[in-house]
């Protein structure tokens, strides 16, 4: 009875204190003591597993974003290179049409060729092309693109051709000016321009002027474009001037040609 | 089996010449790389050996090239007696001896060409253009023709233990089966 009773007093006087000390009586001593001595360590712990777990985090998350960066590059590569082929075929494209469009323009039959190879020789000017005799292909063809004539069928295999381009140095082309029909051979310097010559003094050429196959020579069809009059030299002596002339074609970045497979001589002995 | 080699060697260098490098335009005016295998023949190699080569190379050269036919065969053997030549004049010891006969190789080759090309006129009628064609290439095979060179002497002594490996692995192989 008396521990019941003890008890219960304990209990009464306990809900008094914590009444009056939680609203009264401030945490003095004892509180403040343990605030000083276990909150610096609260803190250091705190922050140690603060940046333990920041750095497990970013650790994580550092080998998740390298493995995406990796991923990514990989499809920046793959796309950049779908891009490039992509490119290249939009670029192939515009060739193949406005060589679709010369060949449509073209009164002679004709057969289209990629350029494979490229003269080793500095003082020569030929090109190697990937059809030949069993696509029609025969020695002494003309052979061009659209912006004007590149060359010759010198030489021919079954599936390949070598093609003298209008530069080489062996090279001799009928022409005249369009514009004032003074007559001239474009004579190739292995450069990659070309000599106008045999124009008389007489005749006017002047810078611009273009110059185009006359037909004469039996090989490039009359009114194809050659190229255009770079410079013009007129010595106080000799019947001749010199004209320098830049080919329309870009031999250092053709690709695709296209043969003419009925030679000018030919439509001429049988025209149709 | 050596002469696979050549064979092999040969195509890989005209078709670096002739294909790749054309569409890379610092390469534009680099020396004839079959020109440099020529030299290494002759630098390199017995006279047996080397002739056909030659000959070869001169052949499938003038076939690719708009040069007249027998242009590249007489300036390639030329090039090979030169350069055998040059090489036994030259002391051994000699320091630049391998630079030395590279550009006098090359040198003799474009010299042969201009010849070939329209002979003193053409030279006389275009002094710059033939500088700027001779000039660089000079200039790019005293840098790297002697690299090439021994490029091309360390492959071919792979190829050559490569082939005596095989070979003798193969006779081994023979022989084991024989025994059997």
């Amino acid at each position: 009875m008396l521990v019941i009773v003890g008890v219960f007093f304990l209990v009464v006087a306990n809900i008094v204190i914590l009444f009056i000390s939680s609203n009264r009586v401030p945490s003095y001593g004892i509180g403040r003591f343990a605030l000083y001595l276990v909150a610096p360590i609260q803190d250091v712990v705190s922050s140690t597993i603060k940046v333990a777990r920041n750095t497990w985090q970013a650790y994580f998350m550092l080998v998740s974003t390298a493995q995406q960066n990796a991923r990514l590059k990989k499809e920046l590569q793959q796309a950049n290179a779908r891009n490039s082929q992509w490119y290249e075929t939009e670029l192939s494209n515009i060739r193949l049409r406005r060589l679709l469009d010369f060949k449509i323009s073209l009164e002679s039959p004709s057969v289209a060729a990629e350029v494979i190879g490229m003269d080793p020789s500095p003082w020569y000017r030929a090109v190697i092309i990937n059809k030949g005799s069993n696509d029609g292909v025969r020695k002494g063809l003309p052979v061009g693109i659209p912006e004007g004539i590149a060359g010759q069928v010198i030489d021919v295999s079954a599936a390949y051709a070598k093609v003298m381009l209008i530069t080489d140095r062996n090279s001799a082309v009928d022409a005249l000016v369009q514009r004032t029909r003074a007559r001239g051979i474009i004579k190739g310097e292995s450069t990659s321009s070309c000599v106008f010559q045999y124009a008389l003094r007489k005749d006017e050429v002047n810078i611009g002027d273009r110059i185009v196959a006359s037909g004469l020579d039996g090989v490039f069809p009359r009114g194809m474009p050659i190229g255009e009059v770079s410079g013009v030299v007129r010595r106080a002596a000799g019947i001749f001037q010199e004209v320098s002339v830049t080919p329309y074609v870009d031999f250092e970045k053709i690709e695709e040609v296209l043969v003419l497979l009925t030679p000018l001589q030919d439509q001429l002995v049988n025209p149709q | 089996m050596t002469y696979v080699f050549y064979s092999i060697t040969s195509l890989f260098l005209i078709v670096l010449q002739t294909v790749i490098l054309p569409d890379l335009p610092i390469f534009n005016s680099v020396f004839d790389l079959t020109a440099m295998f020529v030299i290494y023949l002759g630098l390199m190699r017995s006279a047996r050996e080397g002739i056909p080569v030659v000959l070869m190379l001169g052949v499938i050269m003038d076939n690719l090239s708009g040069a007249p036919f027998m242009v590249f065969i007489t300036t390639y053997f030329w090039l090979y007696v030169g350069v055998r030549w040059l090489s036994r004049i030259l002391q051994v010891g000699m320091r630049f001896r391998l630079a030395v006969i590279i550009v006098a190789g090359i040198l003799l080759e474009n010299v042969i060409f201009i010849l070939a090309f329209g002979g003193v006129d053409a030279l006389r009628q275009m002094p710059s253009t033939t500088a700027g064609k001779i000039l660089p290439r000079l200039l790019w095979a005293l840098i790297f023709g002697p690299i090439l060179i021994l490029i091309l002497e360390q492959t071919h002594r792979i190829w050559d233990r490569w082939v005596r490996t095989f070979l003798i692995r193969r006779s081994d192989s023979v022989g084991g089966r024989a025994a059997r």
